[in-house]
């Protein structure tokens, strides 16, 4: 191990401590920790910004490119100006075309991506759940039936849970449709599921998150 | 400002929309779709901008923590500084990314797993309901089902049960929620296009 | 019934009532435009003139009490004091009228009435008030002051002379405005009209005034006669002169008790010149003739009225008296002194003076002339124990002796500039202050004794405003305090009771968990969890069997799209995962790319969408990878870091060479070697995404996915964003996915190599039973309190 790797790793280690001691309670080696990550890491993010999208793709045409490059990058280099301005409290109105175009744009694309991309095909393979003709045998096909039902079951009651139209009672209070609140309750199980198994897979990642330092104190000083 | 806001959102949105079904208006598509990913670029330099603007304040009216504030400055100075000089891919730009940014971010991210099992363990003492009982009842058979023994699987558990919860069970409750999610996200999307929401600062 | 808050205390009062009843306050304000007579008054508009008599109605019942009670005393007083003529004392009536004179104008009086003014009308009064003798003409500090007692006492208002009474036998020769014979008096003037009803009271021919003392112009300055009132309507100012006239034979030489007078402030410094050219002196020289008692009768202007032509300085020695010092601006000449006194001399007495007789009768020539005689029979000494005459009345031509005029001037002056002093009075402002006598009876002597007044008009009394004098006499309505509420206003009022009520009673807090039992707890799973898991990882132990690999799973599907792949194909490999989880993502994506670069040597091309992402990959390369000896610009291209989330990688998905043109060193990136060929995103064979986010890799397939072709899309995903991108497996969205480390055990059993997954394994199956063993004890520890604690919710509820 060389010297730049021992300083490295001992730094490494330091600050990995640093955030540990905050089991203990806050105090101020985690937060200068932290502090340093914020600096390091904002630090790092606007070099990459201005050097991997700014330069090449803004700054470098304009000084270089052909005029039919300059001309339309005029339009992105005043709204790039303009949303600076958003750095002040007086002036973040000027920034509110560049920021309308940013999200018209992504509010298109989220809109197609979201009707191409998820809506139709989760739906139709919700549809072909119950595809007869996928199924091999008989047995396959059962288990297919079966299987394809609880899905269709927990798509259905998970989306009726979020339904949340409801009418008032005769004692003045809202509630939901009698079927409709039987089959939220039913889709409050299913969620219940869903997340306990996301909760167990966050979890996981943040044992072998722990796991990983441990590997790595233990790579440092020779452990194993 | 705010018409002149209003109107670049809907025709900008408009016509990247139309342009999924209409092949004639892919180069204006694309060119939106370079002047957004510039703004986006941008956009991370205002963040960076912004902080700096906060922290700068914060020391120079010497406020209470302003020298963890001045240290975040001159740690951000200088790894923009050398950043830029050096570029993101040298490897001592690398070695800073490794040595500060990593082992800080995984740290906190092991710290919660002892804040996850803390407050799963509590959990029925601050809500006692079916779904909390589920909720954990799941939690546990996942857990467990993920791991082995000494000797070896626990057969059930990780080959049928665990199998079936997560591609049956929480595939039935994850598609229903990618499905809302997508129909959420339908909804704001026409709302932007259409100038009903403006998120994007007019109040 | 309907109440009303009084707005000046806060009494609830009747809601018929107008005035309330414990302040007398207006409950109501006048509303609507005042119209009328009530109208305001507009720029050269003139006054409407009104009989101050009709406002006797609106005043509060205590004040008309008061004045009664005062007309009441000062009438018993009179009596009482008729004996004391030579008492220098102002007379002040033991019950004070203070607008007594309201009530008693206007009763008979003609035309005039509206023309006099009300201050005016409140000092001749009805009746005129026998007062003490004794009662000083405010001759020294403690004078009493003046109340208007309305018919009883004589108002100063007139007095508007200068001329201090003490000098008796001169009067100087300060004319005021009104006196200026430049000036005649209007036939409306207030002074005349007073004077006028003072002519019914006749007088005897006034004695001459001396020739040097009859300030002519202030003679004709004075308000002409007008219709002597009626003998029922002696102004008790005239009445004060028949007590001061007595008082000016007996010791005029007493210049101290007389008061001193000085000039008014309001009268006009635009006096005639001729009053300018006056003796410095305030008593004008018609009045010397008071202090002379000479005949000076003939020295006086025509102009002057008769009363004061009556008014003639019997005295000689007043005559030669020098004019007392004062404020005021010098008396008339001595030529217009001696057309008073011709006119004083020529004019015949009228009536009204000249019933104001000597109330001694052993000094017939030193009656006033504007006694009346009709009044002799009235004892003066009452009279002057209620009046306090002004100082140049002081100087009456009762006074005959020398001494009262060489004693009445410097000392006068004196007196003046004493009694002036303090308070800054004009003399006619002095007379007018009430006399201590005049007030109420049933003031507690302590009360009037304890309460003397330093200043003002009101200087030298006491207790002039006593509290008691104030309070209602009369016994308040009683009124019935019960309301008249239905049945539903007392449930409504019940129900704000209770709201109410509810506001004010503290919740009860629940009691706070205790913190060092939380933090102990955490400190205890802290510190189990790190030497478990730590210490089987040092321990470096894999007894823990490794997870079975399952046919078609997910995984499976993932390593059999490597099978697809040709050989030495562009594979593009995203990596969009946080440094976070870069221990986890290393791990789990190690296999796999191992088994892809292992069998398939493919030309990678890597991309991020995150700014770390490049700098992870190349950690990656550099790490995990290092067996492959991957070159960059050789086996793989960095493209960078791709800005503008699902917009950027939409943007990518359909024109790779144009979005990303440079690679992550700047040089062109689609001329190298890992890129040849590749013009579209479906010229990749394969696209392995690299996420350790649900929603990345949501967007990474909703944008690219349906751009790649017939490429294949794997995704390496963390173990908590697997469940979430399962559907999209199922749906075929993705050809493969490979979640955490328990999919990463099973390429690893794939590839036949051990690998992080298979060193982690241990720590991680003890790091999985320990936390389901401690949230399973954890639930059923807590579960029976928390079925208790729902329990006293309901019932609470």
């Amino acid at each position: 191990m060389s010297l730049l790797d021992l300083i490295t790793g001992i730094a490494a280690f330091l600050f990995t401590l640093f955030i540990f001691s905050y089991l203990i309670g806050d105090n101020p080696l985690f937060r200068l920790a932290v502090y340093i990550f914020v600096g390091v890491s904002a630090g790092y993010v606007a070099a990459v910004a201005f050097r991997q999208v700014l330069w090449p793709d803004l700054l470098f045409p304009l000084l270089t490119g052909s005029v039919a490059q300059k001309a339309l990058l005029v339009m992105p280099l005043i709204l790039s100006a303009l949303l600076l301005t958003k750095v002040s409290p007086r002036l973040t109105s000027l920034g509110m075309p560049a920021m309308a175009l940013l999200v018209g744009v992504s509010a298109a694309v989220a809109v197609g991506g979201a009707v191409t991309g998820t809506l139709l095909p989760q739906a139709g393979a919700t549809i072909n759940l119950f595809d007869t003709h996928a199924a091999a045998s008989v047995p396959q096909l059962a288990q297919m039936m079966f299987n394809g039902a609880w899905i269709l079951a927990g798509v259905t009651t998970t989306l009726v849970y979020f339904h949340f139209g409801a009418r008032t009672t005769r004692d003045g209070s809202a509630r939901r449709f009698g079927f409709i609140e039987f089959l939220a309750f039913i889709g409050s199980i299913f969620l219940a599921i869903t997340l306990g198994v996301l909760f167990a897979g966050v979890y996981s990642a943040a044992l072998t998150a722990l796991i990983d330092r441990f590997h790595f104190f233990g790579t440092l000083f020779g452990l194993h | 400002m705010r018409y002149l806001a209003v109107a670049i959102a809907i025709a900008a949105g408009l016509i990247v929309l139309i342009s999924y079904f209409v092949p004639a208006l892919a180069m204006v598509q694309s060119v939106l779709l370079n002047w957004a990913i510039i703004l986006a670029g941008m956009a991370a330099l205002v963040g960076v901008f912004n902080l700096i603007s906060v922290h700068g304040d914060k020391v120079r009216r010497r406020e209470k923590g302003n020298i963890y504030s001045a240290v975040l400055l001159v740690s951000l100075f200088a790894s923009f500084i050398f950043g830029l000089a050096l570029g993101p891919d040298q490897p001592y730009i690398r070695l800073l990314v490794n040595t500060v940014i990593v082992p800080v971010e995984t740290a906190l991210m092991a710290l919660l797993s002892v804040t996850l099992l803390y407050a799963s363990i509590r959990l029925l003492r601050r809500r006692t309901d079916v779904m909390s009982i589920v909720f954990l009842l799941t939690a546990v058979l996942m857990l467990a089902a993920s791991a082995t023994l000494p000797f070896g699987e626990i057969l059930p558990l990780n080959n049928l049960i665990r199998p079936w919860i997560q591609q049956v069970l929480a595939l039935g409750g994850a598609r229903g929620i990618l499905i809302g999610v997508a129909l959420g996200t339908l909804t704001t999307g026409l709302r932007v296009l259409f100038g009903a929401d403006r998120p994007y600062g007019d109040k | 019934m309907d109440t009303i808050k009084c707005p000046v205390c806060g009494e609830v009062n009747p809601a018929d009532a107008e005035f309330c009843r414990n302040c007398l306050s207006r409950l109501e304000p006048l509303a609507g435009a005042v119209k009328g007579e009530d109208a305001p008054l507009q720029p050269g508009q003139l006054p409407t003139k009104r009989v101050t008599a009709d406002l006797e109605p609106i005043l509060p019942q205590w004040l008309r009490e008061a004045r009664e009670t005062a007309r009441q005393s000062a009438s018993e007083e009179a009596a009482d004091s008729s004996s004391n003529a030579n008492n220098d004392k102002p007379v002040a009536s033991s019950k004070p009228d203070l607008l007594a004179g309201l009530a008693s104008q206007g009763k008979g009086e003609d035309h005039e009435a509206e023309e006099i003014p009300d201050w005016l009308v409140s000092l001749t009064g009805d009746v005129p008030v026998q007062k003490k003798k004794d009662e000083p003409y405010a001759g020294d500090a403690q004078r009493a002051r003046w109340v208007e007692l309305g018919g009883q006492e004589e108002g100063t208002s007139s007095n508007t002379a200068d001329a201090q009474a003490s000098s008796g036998t001169s009067v100087e020769n300060t004319a005021p405005a009104w006196m200026a014979p430049q000036e005649p008096a209007p036939e409306k003037d207030e002074l005349a009209d007073w004077l006028s009803r003072a002519n019914q009271f006749s007088a005897p021919a006034p004695a001459p005034l001396p020739p040097s003392d009859q300030p002519a112009e202030s003679a004709a300055s004075t308000p002409s006669t007008s219709t002597p009132s009626p003998a029922s309507e002696t102004p008790d100012w005239l009445n004060n002169l028949r007590s001061l006239r007595s008082s000016f034979e007996t010791v005029p030489s007493s210049s101290e008790e007389q008061p001193a007078l000085s000039q008014p402030d309001e009268l006009p410094a635009s006096a005639s010149p001729q009053s300018a050219m006056v003796e410095p002196a305030e008593i004008p020289d018609w009045l010397k003739a008071f202090d002379q008692g000479s005949s000076a009768t003939s020295t006086y202007s025509s102009d002057m009225p008769d009363w004061l032509k009556s008014i003639a300085p019997q005295s000689e020695a007043s005559s030669k008296a020098e004019p007392p010092q004062t404020e005021v601006s010098p008396a008339p000449v001595s030529s217009e002194t001696d057309e008073l006194k011709s006119s004083v001399e020529s004019t015949k007495t009228p009536d009204w003076l000249s019933s104001y007789g000597p109330a001694n009768p052993q000094t017939p020539g030193s009656t006033p002339a504007f006694v009346d005689g009709s009044l002799e029979n009235v004892n003066v000494e009452d009279l002057n124990a209620s009046l306090q005459a002004p100082d140049w009345l002081s100087g009456s031509p009762s006074e005959t002796t020398d001494q009262a005029s060489d004693e009445a001037k410097p000392p006068a002056a004196a007196q003046t500039g004493e009694d002036i002093a303090p308070a800054a009075l004009p003399s006619w402002v002095q007379a007018m202050r009430p006399v201590e006598s005049a007030l109420p009876s049933s003031i507690p002597q302590s009360s009037r004794d304890s309460l003397l007044e330093a200043g003002g008009p009101l200087a030298g009394l006491h207790g002039v405003l006593p509290v008691g004098m104030f309070r209602p006499t009369s016994k308040p309505k009683t009124y019935s305090m019960k309301l008249n509420a239905t049945s539903d206003h007392q449930t409504q009022a019940a129900l704000l009771e209770q709201v109410l009520a509810a506001e004010t009673v503290p919740i009860p807090m629940k009691a706070p968990s205790v913190i060092m039992s939380q933090r102990v707890l955490r400190w205890v799973i802290a510190v189990v969890m790190f030497l478990v898991v730590g210490g089987i990882l040092f321990s470096g132990t894999e007894i823990f069997g490794l997870p079975a690999r399952i046919p078609n799973d997910q995984t499976e599907m993932a390593i059999s799209t490597i099978e697809k792949i040709p050989v030495g194909a562009p594979v593009l490999v995203v990596f969009d995962y946080e440094p976070s989880l870069s221990g986890e993502m290393q791990t789990v994506a190690e296999p796999y790319l191992n088994r892809l670069l292992l069998l398939k040597h493919p030309r990678l091309t890597i991309l991020s969408s995150s700014p770390t992402g490049s700098a992870l990959a190349e950690s990656f390369i550099a790490g995990p990878l290092a067996e492959r000896s991957y070159k960059s610009g050789k086996q793989y291209i960095d493209l960078g870091y791709l800005p503008g989330g699902l917009a950027g990688i939409y943007d990518f998905a359909r024109n790779p060479n144009a979005v990303m043109p440079l690679d992550v060193d700047g040089s062109p990136a689609w001329q190298a070697a890992p890129v040849q060929g590749i013009t579209h995103f479906s010229d990749f064979a394969s696209v392995i995404l690299l996420t350790d986010s649900a929603e990345t890799g949501r967007v990474w397939i909703e944008q690219a996915g349906p751009m790649r072709g017939t490429s294949s899309l794997v995704v390496i995903s963390s173990s908590q964003a697997g469940p979430m991108l399962m559907p999209y497996f199922a749906s075929g969205q993705i050809n493969g996915l490979v979640n955490g480390l328990n999919d990463a055990a099973k390429v690893e059993q794939a590839n036949g190599q051990a690998g992080l997954a298979g060193r982690y394994w241990d720590a991680y199956s003890v790091g999985l039973l320990l936390a389901a063993g401690l949230i399973l004890l954890g639930g059923l520890w807590n579960i029976v309190p928390g079925i208790r604690t729902l329990g006293m919710e309901k019932d609470g509820s």
